[in-house]
């Protein structure tokens, strides 16, 4: 890659919280779909945290999951500069650790920034930690947001996914029902074939109304539990999995051109990257 | 009834202990009251009929693996209105519904306990030593317990977790009774 060509692409921080362990792989996911990934220890000085069009919070286990995964690192300082750029409109992704830290941090659901108003709790259905593959829906409700604009609505799409404390949850299951139908969960856990509301293991942790990514009202923070980093090339999705992602990892067995292309993640970070160059073109960023 | 509890904490000390308390000094302000934080875990059992709690709670602790690992661990046991003895001056029982339910159907799967099985809960109390007065300890409680906001509370998020708050040593009893006993034992079965 030329440097003039990196020049332009839109910068994002991958934010390295202590004991995160996604941030490279994630880093490489966001160059695929020609963004500028840079990872950025937490703790670096607040000009040079600002100075980025977008912000991904990766997965891991940021301080070592200590009182509840997300709890700590909501509280760091370096969240403030995230904070803050989300509620200037810029792109927030955090995934599945980083998920739990936006949650904790209340930028989602976000309908008072900084108050928190969900909580991920233990998976049920597993006890425990729990790593496979799921399906996720996009569920757009007549909505866009900054990460789901290559997918269509109503698609369904295999993703892999990591954790021990996934499941959404809060008090009261009626404003759960309210942020779904604003379109605040526009990717949920469903059957290979779409089917909504499964059981264990299509919905893997028994998140209502099966949840699997949840945003903030303006659509451009994303708490999103699955890896799609880790399913960014075709080669990376299993040979079992149904529907089209399967179809199409088979009939690419040895056939590297078409193994190294991208895979169902992918169009979550294209999703971004399309986001950030239209907003380059209105001058948002 | 007879309610038992069984608080076990680190022979080391806790790291999970030690993030919460420079969390709460150095982040949120905590730094002048707040002195120390330590950590337990309590495990509450709950018979309907009167039982010999102590003699189960040692013979299970001694016996098998469930509620205590010596190589780790220290424990106490109080019953009834036996008074525990946490460290510090107040202290915060952080708890899920349903935790603890596994261990219940284990001792009823496996027989360990003679007659009927006990109802089990758990959660973790936190250890905090603050201020000489019991009014201002227990406001810092308050504050510290549930994450509201970003910047405000730590220890329990209220949407999975339910609080007590106790500004003396609890009974057994006292602190069994802050378990959700119901839902915990639905919870646990879904």
């Amino acid at each position: 890659m030329k440097e003039s060509v990196i020049e332009v692409w839109p910068r994002v921080a991958v934010i390295q919280l202590p004991g995160v362990n996604c941030e490279y792989e994630t880093k490489a996911a966001l160059e695929r779909a020609e963004l500028r990934g840079e990872i950025v220890r937490w703790n670096e000085p607040k000009e040079r945290m600002e100075a980025f069009d977008a912000y991904v919070l990766p997965g891991g286990f940021s301080y070592e999951d200590r009182i509840r995964a997300g709890a700590v690192a909501a509280k760091v300082p370096g969240l403030d500069v995230v904070a803050q750029a989300a509620e200037d409109g810029k792109p927030v992704l955090g995934i599945c650790n980083g998920a739990q830290v936006l949650v904790e941090a209340g930028l989602v659901p976000g309908g008072t920034p900084g108050k928190v108003e969900m909580a991920l709790g233990s998976n049920r259905g597993w006890n425990g930690y729990y790593c496979g593959w799921v399906y996720v829906q996009v569920d757009k409700q007549g909505r866009e947001t900054a990460f789901t604009s290559r997918f269509e609505d109503g698609e369904v799409f295999p993703v892999p996914l990591a954790h021990a404390q996934g499941r959404f949850t809060v008090r009261d299951p009626d404003r759960f029902r309210e942020w779904a139908d604003a379109g605040q969960i526009p990717l949920r856990y469903v059957t290979a074939d779409g089917d909504a509301d499964p059981g264990f293991p299509d919905n893997p942790n028994g998140s209502l109304l099966g949840a699997a990514g949840v945003t903030n009202p303006a659509g451009n923070v994303l708490a999103f539990m699955p890896h799609p980093e880790r399913g960014g090339r075709l080669r990376q999705v299993p040979e079992w999995i149904q529907g089209n992602w399967g179809a199409r990892r088979r009939s690419a067995a040895r056939r590297r051109d078409l193994l190294d292309g991208p895979g169902p993640g992918m169009k979550l970070f294209h999703s971004l990257a399309d986001y950030l160059r239209w907003g380059q073109r209105e001058g948002r960023v | 009834m007879t309610f038992a509890v069984l608080r076990r904490w680190l022979k080391v000390p806790d790291p999970t202990a030690l993030t919460a308390k420079d969390t709460l000094q150095r982040l949120l302000g905590f730094g002048d009251v707040l002195q120390d934080l330590e950590r337990s875990e309590v495990f509450a059992f709950r018979w309907e009929d009167a039982m010999p709690a102590r003699a189960i709670l040692e013979r299970l602790a001694r016996d098998t693996n469930l509620l205590q690992n010596p190589n780790k661990h220290f424990f106490e046991i109080a019953v009834g209105s036996e008074t525990l003895h946490p460290r510090g001056n107040v202290w915060v029982l952080t708890h899920e519904a349903g935790n603890g339910a596994e261990i219940g159907s284990v001792l009823a799967r496996r027989k360990l306990v003679e007659g009927e099985p006990p109802q089990v809960a758990c959660g973790v109390l936190w250890e905090l030593t603050g201020p000489e007065d019991r009014g201002r300890r227990s406001r810092m409680a308050g504050e510290i317990a549930k994450t509201r906001e970003r910047r405000v509370g730590l220890l329990a998020n209220p949407h999975l977790e339910d609080v007590a708050i106790f500004d003396e040593a609890p009974a057994a009893m006292a602190m069994a009774e802050a378990f959700a006993w119901e839902s915990a034992q639905t919870e646990g079965l879904r």
